[in-house]
């Protein structure tokens, strides 16, 4: 009796964690357009201030940070602070170090932290038409993402979720 | 007989049936086919000691030294 009880248990909890793996990984899928519009917004808010207001950096990253709000705007909002902080850090630095802290939180991928990336090289640092130029190439860089971001989602959503409780059952009926 | 064995390899087949059909909806057709060989290689491995018992039974029946 005891020994039935004990495996039911087990067999529970190693289903509850597959389904719980499943549901994150779906998790990552739904989640990643949205962010990806989010950082968009971001740059949009940002290439408005460059371009109409001629607002200081920092100032303009804050905005931006705003616009996009969690979990996205942390980059632009750690950037607008590491820049505030001073200590002669340029901008493509701060953006930079901002990244490298920020973007682990977001589902965001290579393809778009290096579309970032470049754009750290100008900004803050070129012409007004050149960075405006590099955010619009930017935020058609992440538009394309997020359609294909889109398309994985309409596809693996579901997958992942019925692979995660699958996969348990699966586990369960070995391991009994 | 041990029956349990039979309803382990019929529920192997049911849930590796129904990963390959989802897998192949999504377009992961390679994985769907990888998903069916491990359960032919795991329910293969679950019968391998009955089947050695099975054989060494046929040999011993018709007396084949």
């Amino acid at each position: 009796m005891d020994r039935l009880l004990a495996k039911l248990i087990g067999s529970a909890l190693i289903i509850g964690a597959t389904t719980c793996a499943g549901w994150a990984a779906a998790a990552r899928y739904a989640k990643r357009p949205a962010q990806l519009r989010d950082l968009q917004t971001g740059l949009a808010i940002l290439q408005t201030e460059v371009e109409y207001g001629a607002t200081p950096l920092p100032e303009a990253l804050e905005r931006a940070a705003r616009a996009a709000g969690p979990p996205v705007g942390a980059i632009f909002a750690e950037c607008a602070s590491r820049l505030r902080r001073g200590g002669g850090a340029t901008a493509g630095e701060a953006l930079e170090a901002a990244l490298d802290a920020a973007a682990g939180a977001t589902y965001l991928g290579p393809e778009e932290l290096s579309a970032m990336r470049a754009l750290g090289a100008v900004l803050g640092a070129s012409g007004r038409a050149d960075q405006i130029r590099h955010l619009q190439l930017a935020r058609r860089r992440l538009e394309a993402e997020e359609a294909r971001a889109r398309d994985e989602r309409q596809r693996y959503e579901r997958m992942a979720r019925y692979l995660g409780v699958l996969s348990g059952a699966a586990l369960v009926l070995i391991l009994v | 007989m041990d029956v349990a064995l039979l309803f382990k390899i019929a529920g192997v087949g049911i849930i590796v049936a129904v990963m390959a059909t989802v897998l192949k909806q999504a377009g992961k057709d390679e994985q769907g086919q990888m998903v069916t060989l491990v359960g032919v290689l795991l329910v293969l491995m679950m019968v391998v000691s009955l089947l050695g018992k099975f054989f060494s039974l046929v040999r011993s029946t018709f007396m084949f030294q």
